[in-house]
């Protein structure tokens, strides 16, 4: 019996994470691309003037900083650190005003996000 | 980072220690092929977390959870259905039958006559004339079934009456009583102390004694040589 329960125990856990992950990964991923788009659409269209975007920039690093504690559970730390850099350097840039900087950042920044759902997503590329 | 590698090696060590436990009591040699295939594969699953902090630990710990669960589930199905067990265990196979070697159940083993030669040695045989049957078990051992003349001498083909089997219990291990055998044989240990007292041990130096079920006590102490007692003590029953 004690074994049955284990068994149990251990299926619904692993059923859990999985879930908790696909969860995480649509929520945090796809709103941090959400909010990378809206970033590089603002330092596209205002190459003159960066310091439109700085709001914006502190608010997507700001959140991205709340998240990336809970991310740790399921990403590798290496990946997340790249997002972190990442953003770090682009708000550096918007506030120094360096526009072609800021573009080549917010591009990486966009594929970041874009690879990192493909990493942690259940696809067929992953599976073989 | 080295508390982080002693914590993660802690739980990693504790989850597999209790997989493996919930997989059951078989030795590496007991392990039928799917079994084998899965404990090695957790041992090397296990290491990658536990090194590389980068990684979270539920990359390994993930891994090494469903490996279990397939385990628990080919188990499971292995033990219901008849089929499936010989599908993923395989049969026993003859190799040895009355007629001698069989040369093709050999090669179908992918064995030769030297590891056929060398299993039968460790057996205690050196002729194959000595052989009525070999077989190979799904857990890659070889049991074997002597001729007559050569089958190992007991009591029961050498027609003698033998004293009944006595199981002892375990009284005194490592010098401390074990509650619940003494429970099991309903004795006291002031009546333990005292018959080994009687017999010029002292109850102190006692590191390990047992019983049977006719009262015959085995005395260890921790110096000097064991002892062998008749008690009184009758109507073990365990």
């Amino acid at each position: 019996m004690k074994r049955i329960i284990a068994i149990v125990f251990l299926f619904l856990a692993l059923i859990t994470l999985a879930t908790y992950e696909v969860v995480m990964v649509d929520k945090v991923i796809v709103k941090l691309e959400n909010q990378v788009t809206s970033l590089s659409e603002m330092v596209k269209s205002n190459k003159e003037d960066l310091s439109i975007v700085e709001t914006e920039i502190s608010y997507v690093k700001k959140d991205w900083d709340s998240k990336e504690d809970n991310l740790c559970l399921m990403f590798n730390h290496k990946d997340l650190s790249a997002i972190t850099d990442s953003l770090t350097r682009l708000k550096s840039y918007i506030y120094n005003n360096d526009y072609d900087n800021a573009v080549a950042e917010v591009d990486l920044l966009n594929e970041y996000a874009r690879k990192n759902r493909h990493i942690m997503g259940f696809n067929m590329q992953n599976l073989l | 980072m080295t508390y982080t590698l002693i914590v993660r090696s802690i739980i990693i060590y504790f989850l597999v220690f209790i997989l493996l436990r919930l997989m059951g009591k078989r030795q590496i040699g007991e392990m039928q092929p799917f079994e084998l295939v899965i404990t090695l594969i957790i041992a090397d699953l296990a290491t990658i977390p536990m090194a590389e902090t980068a990684l979270p630990l539920v990359h390994g710990v993930i891994p090494i959870i469903t490996l279990a669960l397939i385990h628990f589930a080919l188990t499971f199905l292995c033990m219901k259905s008849l089929y499936f067990r010989k599908l993923i265990n395989g049969k026993p196979v003859i190799v040895i039958n009355p007629n001698g070697v069989d040369y093709k159940a050999l090669k179908k083993l992918n064995m030769n006559f030297n590891d056929l030669m060398e299993n039968v040695r460790s057996l205690g045989y050196f002729n194959l004339e000595e052989i009525l049957y070999a077989i190979m078990q799904t857990n890659g051992t070889l049991t074997i079934l002597p001729r007559a003349p050569y089958a190992p001498l007991n009591a029961n083909n050498a027609k003698i009456d033998v004293e009944p089997a006595n199981l002892p219990v375990i009284l005194i291990s490592e010098g401390k009583f074990v509650k619940e055998n003494l429970n099991l044989a309903k004795l006291e240990p002031d009546f333990i102390n005292k018959t080994v007292s009687d017999n010029n041990i002292d109850p102190n130096n006692v590191i390990f004694l047992s019983i049977n079920n006719n009262g015959k006590m085995y005395v260890q102490p921790k110096t000097g040589s064991f002892k062998v007692i008749e008690t009184n003590f009758k109507g073990g029953s365990w």
